[in-house]
């Protein structure tokens, strides 16, 4: 049953793919530019006609779409993303060096965000419209409200430069320069998570199962502990897989303000230099990596939710 | 309780006009004009007559956060007209054919929901190259799909009731049928998730910008705003801070005004 | 419900207040910086944390531009060098001299010089050297071309066909640095230029590179003695700001081109030590007048740059860090920079009547003129990582707007722009150039108005074309005396302002800022010396 299903997504994302991949090459495509004057170009010499039109020809450039779409295609499937054109080494090289500065930064920042959004959210739920509840909701109603980009620049502007305590330029992943993008990413994603966390306890405290157990006198904090938490799981491992699709994004501009090298900042770069297949192959990884992960999130529902583990929903 | 869902609704209805009426007002407002240079007066502290301080080419930060308000309002209604009308289009077609249609609908959108729209729209805007245009077809290429989504779903759940049945039976053409029967039953909890979008919208055009890929320069755009102040966060501060509690005061008044909405018309609740 | 709602609006503006206030107060002091450079027992301090822009992926100096990269990180040398007035001064060459026909120069290398493996550095590896730009770089016939290149003992004759008036400052471009071709992958070497960076003579070696980020180490053997640090490292900082606020906090010990709104946070500090230099570039904006372009109307073109108020962007956007624009070449060479006239100067009225005469009018009522239906409607081309270029771009656009042009800035990538500019891919670009390459400003001159036929002068893509200045040139290029050189440079400069070839927009000043704990952090004329030995702790 199990297994069954987990092969069921698997065909649906390799046709997903397929269609990720299509689209992707159709868009850099009709963009603007001639990759092949992109590839010949060092920047300081003019290319004779001749060249340009032999080389086209041997990179199979002068093929209709379907065809140099086919061609890209079996490429990747033999791991070949092609050639970056502005740093010319291969893409998957390019993505490679960038993937541990945005993994560590996501990482980190899913991490503080876990740590301000449970004790909160729990809180919030546990003593339901007090003064501590509205405050913790108005707080996580303005983190939502508040982009990003501008959390970060007052952050850098507060305790980069007028505090000094972290320091300003990336250029490295190292962990005092993290703080500063991982606290920024973290913001609106704790504000709306601690929402999500309330709402599910909150729903879960409405169960009959608490009334009962705490008419029998069994402490909250047990109930909290045993019950109710483990319940509230499944809809807030649903909602991690929605934030960690806006956490791909939302880096992307972080890493730019911060000038943190991530997979964002590249593919920025690789848009202004117009490096499509460096583009081509960041919007595929990124799209692989999300839909994994969206996978491994449905696949844990079956471990955590015995009703789903027994057959019985 | 009630009754005060509705209170609240109104005062921030009122708010939701305000600042409508700010954007299209500026003119009587504030006397500068957002785009006219007065290099002589470049980077000025706030105080005196430029409340907010000048640019970087003098000038006036406030008519500029004014005058941003009709760009950033106006591109965000019709990524939201358009988004909506397209999703609910798609969606309906699919939620009442069924079938083929439908399998084929879906099956594009699910592609769509394949990777972060942030992302995609990013990759969109900024191969198109920077225009206000392309930033609109960018989040609108990812944000349909939700719509189609929910209106297929809410389509799928009336279109088997009695009177769609009696209007088929009774001979009215399909099309018909999609307009008049379903479209009226399902338009009021469309509106409601737009009107719930519209916060995220402004965020994301603004970050477009941010990067460069959406408004250009000279407009008076948050976002582009904010860019630029960061550029001199050193020396002239508050050309970054003004545009970006902009955004924050106006979609904090977006959000909320979005979620009593959903109150008044769900009274079932919080999801 | 309601008072959750209410409870948000009150806290919205609570924390708007907040913010308000803190950045109205400022939060003052700065961190304190660790003392890292404190001596080791080698004599060496060990390390000096420099906070540069770099556009290039790679240190193969045929490259691109790359061989700046090479030579402004400490790691190449030329024969030669320019000194603090651009006189052409011995380097890794030690003297040398012209033969009486002009034709053939004898250049001796330093005894004592060696590249950083610890080969020997002899005419015959200098010969390979120059041989190899040759084969690798399109670039290198635009300095010179020999017929005949022997290498004896440390002695290396060179002969041209054309007497070569300037070849000693045209070997002290980057391009020519010297590399030990024999290390080379491609000459069967163990070492990947490009990646590890090219074996060179200078005083510190590549220890690891990136383009984010460089670690240079002491070449212990360098010909000059040993270098004061044991290691060096060169994180690239692309965004000014971000790395003038760098050198505040204290991450880095020095910066170059910091920006020049951001210069009153070092000048007159103890903290730092700030060198300035009026440098010897002019920010140029090309005007793209080829056939069929909006900018072939001359009357166009002077309209455009009379609308355009150079002394106050120049004055008060850049807060005088830059000299307002003129002339081709910059008023720190002397090229009669005061004796030029400048027949478009700053005039709106003229700019006005001017495209009145081109038969521009606004029929539609928008502010924009058009003709034929068509608006008058120019892209600029710009690119970020100098801070100057795109105020000065939004200047053009906001002061062009006044008169009826409506243009559009475009804002691409820097290796995009070179590009862009040989394919005329613009209506209007502006870059930021050096304007002596080789102590004087004849490459320049000719890069980008000098006719190009068919590519022959690709940076010329603006489709600019005056015989006379053209002859002008060929004059120019086998002329020996300096007094007449000087004089058939203004007289070109003339001739492009009576053209209305280009806009030029302003010259900047040059910066390296420094913490006060570090000596000698000076930035040179030439934009290629940045770390160099001697940049040393202050005592």
């Amino acid at each position: 049953m199990k297994g069954k299903e987990i092969l069921h997504r698997l065909v649906q994302m390799i046709f997903t793919l397929l269609g990720v991949t299509f689209l992707t090459f159709a868009l850099t495509y009709i963009a603007p530019g001639d990759p092949v004057e992109m590839i010949l170009e060092v920047g300081d010499t003019i290319i004779p006609k001749e060249v340009i039109e032999a080389t086209r020809k041997e990179l199979g450039l002068d093929q209709p779409f379907h065809v140099q779409y086919v061609r890209w295609l079996g490429g990747l499937l033999t791991g070949d993303m092609g050639m970056s054109y502005s740093a010319r080494v291969p893409v998957a090289q390019k993505l490679m060096e960038a993937l541990p500065g945005t993994i560590a930064l996501a990482g980190s920042s899913l991490f503080i965000m876990m740590i301000i959004a449970l004790p909160l959210g729990i809180i919030s739920a546990l003593h339901r419209n007090s003064i501590i509840d509205n405050v913790i909701r108005a707080v996580t109603f303005v983190g939502i409200s508040m982009p990003s980009f501008w959390v970060g620049l007052v952050l850098l502007y507060i305790f980069g430069l007028q505090l000094g305590w972290f320091p300003i330029a990336g250029g490295e992943v190292e962990f005092r320069r993290m703080v500063l993008p991982a606290v920024t990413l973290a913001i609106p994603m704790a504000a709306k998570y601690t929402r999500q966390v309330r709402t599910a306890l909150l729903e879960e405290l409405n169960q009959d199962y608490v009334m009962g157990a705490r008419a029998r006198g069994i402490p909250m904090s047990r109930v909290l502990w045993h019950h109710i938490l483990p319940n509230a799981c499944l809809p807030l491992i649903t909602l991690l897989g929605l934030t960690i699709g806006w956490l791909l994004g939302g880096s992307a501009v972080i890493e730019m303000v911060f000038g943190w090298p991530g997979l964002g900042k590249l593919a920025v770069h690789a848009i202004e230099m117009r490096d499509y297949p460096l583009v081509m192959g960041f919007v595929l990884w990124i799209a692989v990596f999300y839909m994994v992960i969206n996978l491994i999130i449905d696949c844990s529902y079956h471990y955590l939710d015995p009703r789903i583990r027994k057959g019985t929903r | 309780m009630k009754m005060s869902d509705k209170t609240t609704f109104r005062v921030f209805t009122g708010l939701v006009l305000l600042i409508i009426a700010a954007a299209i007002f500026a003119p009587l407002i504030t006397s500068f004009d957002p785009y006219a240079t007065n290099m002589k007066d470049a980077l000025m502290e706030p105080g005196g007559n430029h409340i907010f301080g000048t640019d970087k080419l003098g000038r006036d930060c406030f008519a500029r956060i004014l005058y941003g308000a009709r760009v950033s309002l106006s591109m965000t209604m019709v990524i939201v007209v358009l988004m909506t009308a397209i999703g609910t289009a798609i969606g309906i077609v699919a939620g009442y054919c069924g079938g083929r249609v439908d399998m084929v609908l879906m099956r594009i959108s699910d592609l769509m929901l394949a990777f972060p729209g942030v992302v995609l729209a990013i990759a969109i805007a900024g191969i198109m190259g920077g225009s206000a245009i392309n930033t609109i077809l960018a989040l609108t290429v990812v944000g349909w799909t939700k719509y189609a989504r929910l209106a297929r779903s809410l389509t799928m759940k009336i279109r088997d009731r009695d009177f769609v049945a009696a209007a088929v039976t009774n001979g009215t053409r399909p099309i018909q049928v999609l307009y008049r029967h379903i479209l009226p039953n399902i338009i009021l909890t469309i509106i409601v998730t737009a009107a719930m979008d519209i916060g995220t919208m402004i965020m994301e055009i603004a970050g477009l910008s941010f990067l460069g890929f959406g408004a250009q320069p000279p407009t008076p755009e948050w976002g582009l705003m904010l860019n630029e102040g960061r550029q001199v966060i050193q020396t002239a501060p508050w050309v970054m801070l003004y545009p970006g509690l902009a955004i924050l005061i106006v979609v904090a008044i977006f959000n909320t005004w979005g979620d009593c909405l959903r109150d008044i018309m769900d009274p079932r609740g919080n999801n | 419900m309601f008072t959750f709602t209410k409870a948000k609006k009150a806290m919205a503006a609570a924390l708007a207040t907040g913010m308000l206030a803190s950045f109205v107060t400022g939060c003052g002091g700065g961190g304190d910086k660790k003392a890292d450079d404190k001596k080791a027992a080698s004599g060496q301090a060990e390390k000096f944390k420099f906070g540069v822009t770099n556009f290039a992926d790679s240190l193969e100096p045929t490259d691109n531009y790359f061989g700046w990269v090479v030579m402004r990180y400490g790691l190449g040398e030329c024969l030669f060098k320019f000194d603090e007035k651009m006189v052409v001064q011995p380097w890794v060459a030690d003297k040398w001299s012209v033969s009486e026909d002009k034709l053939t120069w004898t250049i001796h290398i330093r005894d004592n010089v060696t590249f950083s493996n610890g080969k020997k550095c002899d005419a015959e590896a200098v010969k390979k050297s120059i041989e190899r730009v040759f084969a690798k770089s399109k670039r290198a016939g635009t300095f010179f071309a020999y017929t005949k290149m022997e290498a004896k003992g440390q002695d290396l004759m060179i002969t041209t066909k054309e007497p070569m008036p300037n070849l000693n400052g045209a070997l002290s471009d980057p391009l020519w640095l010297i590399v030990d071709v024999t290390s080379d992958k491609a000459a069967g070497g163990d070492r990947d230029f490009s990646k590890q960076g090219p074996i060179c003579t200078g005083p510190y070696k590549v220890k690891s590179f990136v383009k984010e980020k460089a670690v240079m180490e002491s070449n212990d053997t360098y010909w000059g003695g040993k270098p004061p640090y044991k290691v060096v490292e060169i994180p690239s900082i692309d965004d000014p700001n971000t790395r003038a606020m760098a050198l505040q906090s204290g991450e880095i010990d020095a910066a170059v081109n910091i920006a020049a709104g951001d210069m009153t946070l070092f000048r007159g500090k103890d903290k730092f030590r700030v060198s300035e230099l009026a440098s010897l570039r002019t920010v140029i904006t090309r005007l793209n007048q080829r056939e069929g372009r909006i900018l072939n109307d001359k009357r166009v073109r002077e309209a455009l740059v009379s609308s355009l108020d150079r002394e106050t962007y120049n004055k008060v956007l850049l807060k005088g860090t830059f000299i307002a624009g003129k002339a081709p070449v910059p008023p720190s060479l002397d090229y009669g920079f005061d004796q030029l006239k400048d027949p478009n100067a700053y005039n709106v009225e003229r700019a006005k009547k001017l495209l009145a005469e081109a038969g521009w009018k606004d029929t539609n009522g928008d502010g924009i003129l058009d003709k034929d239906g068509k608006p008058l409607q120019l892209t600029i081309v710009t690119y970020n990582s100098r801070a100057e270029l795109p105020l000065y771009s939004e200047a053009i656009q906001a002061d062009a707007k006044k008169v009826g042009i409506d243009i559009k800035i475009n804002t691409v990538d820097y290796n995009l722009v070179d590009r862009m500019g040989i394919n005329g891919e613009f209506d209007l670009m502006i870059s930021n150039n050096i304007t002596a390459p080789t102590g004087d400003p004849e490459i320049y001159l000719n890069w980008y108005w000098r006719t190009n036929v068919d590519g022959n002068n690709p940076q010329n893509g603006t489709g600019y074309s005056n015989p006379a200045y053209d002859e002008l040139m060929a004059k120019l290029a086998v002329e020996f005396d300096k007094g007449k050189r000087r004089e058939m440079m203004i007289k070109a400069q003339q001739i492009i302002l009576d053209d209305c070839a280009s806009i030029f927009m302003g010259y900047p000043q040059t910066n390296m800022v420094s913490s006060s704990k570090i000596a000698n952090a000076d930035i040179k004329p030439a934009d290629y010396y940045w770390l160099t030995p001697e940049i040393k702790p202050a005592k």
